[in-house]
């Protein structure tokens, strides 16, 4: 009896901690995941409700890494630049109704645009975006790659007769090949 | 008398079955009990508590005001002000991974990456030989360097470091760090242009 009650209360904190878990939204969206990924998610949930007339009200959304970047001298510029835009924009645009969620028949839905078109060019502008700073990312990298070969083809000029420094700056070579046909592919 | 020998029979015969002491019972009990609380615990985070969003988002607000204040002095072209504003940012009380997650480790490497770039294109500005500028480096990787998913600002902090053991003529260390930052490039490009697809 006291080995069960103990078992019991071995496994109470596991059970209620993953609940508490489960319930907090943060949790599981953020375990692992990328803040472009929350706010394309959220971006989602929010088109789903406006298809059902369940209005959303505007919000501001928080400043993360992602939406860092911005006007820097020298260095990486995370992408999920666009989806922080796009995002805004999905926030800061006007409302045409007023009414709060929870409204119900007195809400008035008759100067109500068509959600279907206004969301999908909403949708098809975010698109291209991403698309947007999805290519300067390859484009930075572009450049870092090929900072890099520079650096190793130099040190392998230097050690001329070594083949790990050979095959280092062989490898760099392809890579900076690579990545600028990617630029000039999606530019 | 009989009665009596019955009862010692039956003692004998009931210790017979008894495999263990009861103190020997209580602790194993114990023991398991502790075993799975622990793994109980552990299984929903609370040995390793999960990271913090709020201090994420704290410490990338806090980061953005001072970051765009370098860009100011970077544009105004006072270098000297804007490698002070990052040195001033190394003796933040920097959240540890295991508060705030991946992202506070990237958030130090792009804020050292940054100084430590300012440095090296401007050497003459508040000089600092080399080894200061590499246990600078040392001191953004830190630990956790290893850990953490790869990202841009961290393969910029190990191909600086790649540079700098390169000025000291160390150059197989030199070689080994490029192709590190290689590695974590090569990578972000794959992820890069499986998402970008079919961009314009």
């Amino acid at each position: 009896m006291t080995l069960g009650l103990l078992v019991t209360l071995g496994l109470l904190p596991g059970c209620a901690g993953k609940s508490m878990a489960r319930e907090s939204p943060l949790a599981n969206t953020y375990e692992g995941d990328d803040i472009l990924a929350l706010e394309r998610a959220l971006a989602e949930g929010e088109q789903e409700l406006r298809a059902r007339d369940i209005h959303v009200p505007s919000a501001t959304p928080a400043t993360s890494p992602a939406d860092l970047g911005g006007a820097r001298d020298s260095g990486p510029v995370l992408s999920e630049d666009a989806g922080g835009d796009a995002i805004e924009e999905e926030y800061s645009t006007p409302e045409p109704e007023a009414a709060p969620a929870t409204a119900t028949a007195d809400a008035p839905v008759a100067d109500e645009p068509a959600p279907d078109s206004s969301d999908s060019k909403r949708v098809s502008r975010r698109d291209q975006r991403q698309s947007q700073a999805q290519c300067r990312q390859v484009c930075d990298l572009q450049v870092s790659i090929c900072d890099l070969k520079s650096h190793i083809c130099g040190l392998a000029f230097r050690h001329a007769g070594d083949p790990r420094y050979q095959n280092a700056c062989s490898r760099a070579s392809t890579d900076c090949e690579i990545a600028t046909r990617a630029c000039d592919d999606c530019s | 008398m009989n009665v009596q020998a019955d009862a010692t029979l039956a003692r004998r015969a009931r210790g017979r079955g008894r495999t263990l002491p009861s103190w020997l019972t209580l602790t194993l009990g114990v023991l398991l009990g502790a075993v799975l609380m622990f793994v109980g615990l552990a299984r929903a985070g609370r040995i390793a508590p999960a990271p913090q969003p709020e201090v994420v988002v704290s410490l990338a607000q806090t980061l953005e005001v001072e970051h765009r204040r370098v860009d100011l002095l970077v544009e105004r072209g006072e270098l000297a002000g804007a490698i002070s504003v990052l040195e001033s940012l190394r003796g933040l009380d920097w959240p540890t991974r295991e508060v705030g997650g991946d992202e506070v480790v990237i958030l130090r490497h792009d804020v050292y990456g940054r100084l430590l770039r300012l440095r090296l294109d401007n050497p003459e500005i508040d000089a600092k030989p080399g080894d200061a500028l590499l246990a600078t480096v040392e001191e953004a990787l830190g630990g956790d360097a290893e850990e953490i998913r790869t990202n841009a600002f961290t393969a910029r902090l190990v191909a600086i470091r790649g540079e700098l053991l390169e000025k000291q003529g160390r150059d197989d260390d030199a070689l080994t760090a490029y192709e590190r930052a290689l590695d974590m490039n090569r990578a972000l490009l794959q992820q890069a242009i499986a998402g970008a697809g079919g961009a314009p």
